[in-house]
């Protein structure tokens, strides 16, 4: 099942979250269902998927109330989660809802289309940001690229004082 | 009575036997010695008065006297020659000397100083330029290191002010951030080194 992970679903960890959700849902399915047999005991009601779950549903066009097309979806979750390229952004201040959207449509549109990122606030970096995807490290920063200017750091002295 | 004793009486009675004849055999000798004629002795004394008369004692005297002035002259004159050669004979090697050999000898001193005066005026020209040249190059040595020190004093000097400048502006940068005026640097970072990032990720 190919699957195209909504905008708002971003991060490892949002995704380890809806699966996690997934799984209830489909064992309150399961356990809906077999109550459902026995007319005896209690309907039990299946909780309404969260709203990043539903999502979800209609991207990847599954019935809520399936559980084998649940099943298959989070099969297909737990084998993108495991191939899907992840990085871990650095900023200097934890950015804002739209900031991430606009770094994960960039992500997805150029590097690959399902591609997660982990969100890191650290002030000392000034500005900027520092990525970091496996082995490797893009230190985009203010606080490199002042390092590595330091010697035009007159400039700034000169333009002061002028 | 012993040996020892016997012994010495033997030898008493030998020694005066043999003393008693030595006394016997002088006393004969003596006595010849005193019978022996003696030698006469005569004396003799000549007058000189009584054998020269007075004219021919002043004739004598006179032509001694005379022979004595000749042999005298005769000594004079002769040591005159001598000291007048022995004069002339030291008046021309003292000009011989002073010509030839004194003159030689001044002039050899005189090149030879010249030589000593020339070697010793290159051997200073050289020293000079040896000096001259060690001289600059322990300036430019000097030179050099002080660049090298005045250099690394102030690759040090801006590293550590760049350290607080950094610091300062890393910790004031981070309280007020603008990740919103930050989003287009950012875009256009990633936009920079996207193609880096996908050989590196995607592979």
């Amino acid at each position: 099942m190919s699957i195209k992970l909504p905008i708002e679903l971003y991060s490892p960890d949002q995704l380890g979250i809806v699966m996690l959700e997934l799984h209830k849902h489909i064992s309150a399915l399961r356990d809906a269902n077999a109550r459902a047999r026995t007319a005896s005991a209690k309907v039990g009601t299946v909780a309404a998927p969260s709203a990043m779950l539903q999502n979800i549903f209609q991207a990847t066009d599954t019935a809520p109330e399936g559980i084998m097309a649940c099943e298959k979806l989070l099969d297909s979750l737990e084998t993108m989660r495991s191939s899907v390229p992840v990085a871990r952004i650095t900023l200097a201040d934890m950015p804002g809802t739209d900031l991430k959207q606009k770094i994960t449509t960039w992500f997805r549109s150029e590097i690959h289309p399902d591609f997660l990122l982990t969100f890191i606030a650290r002030a000392d970096i000034g500005g900027g940001l520092i990525l970091q995807a496996g082995a490797h490290i893009y230190d985009l920063s203010f606080r490199k690229k002042i390092l590595d200017n330091r010697q035009r750091l007159g400039e700034i002295y000169s333009k002061g004082s002028a | 009575m012993d040996g020892l004793q016997l012994s010495l009486l033997i030898g008493l009675v030998i020694t005066s036997v043999i003393s008693l004849a030595s006394i016997i055999w002088a006393l004969t000798l003596d006595g010849k010695l005193t019978k022996r004629p003696s030698p006469k002795v005569y004396e003799v004394k000549i007058d000189a008065d009584k054998i020269f008369s007075e004219e021919d004692m002043a004739d004598i005297q006179e032509q001694t006297h005379k022979q004595l002035e000749d042999i005298a002259d005769q000594a004079a004159v002769r040591l005159k020659q001598s000291l007048n050669n022995t004069v002339d004979q030291m008046a021309a090697s003292l000009n011989d000397m002073t010509e030839n050999t004194i003159s030689q000898e001044f002039e050899k001193y005189q090149v030879s100083l010249e030589a000593l005066r020339e070697q010793s005026i290159e051997e200073f020209s050289k020293l000079q330029r040896e000096l001259n040249s060690r001289k600059v190059q322990l300036t430019e040595q000097l030179d050099k290191k002080i660049f090298d020190e005045f250099t690394a004093r102030m690759d040090q000097f801006n590293t550590k002010l760049s350290d607080v400048v950094v610091s300062y502006l890393a910790e004031s940068l981070g309280n007020e951030v603008d990740l919103g005026a930050q989003t287009t640097y950012i875009l256009q970072a990633l936009e920079a080194h996207k193609e880096d990032m996908k050989k590196d990720i995607l592979a």
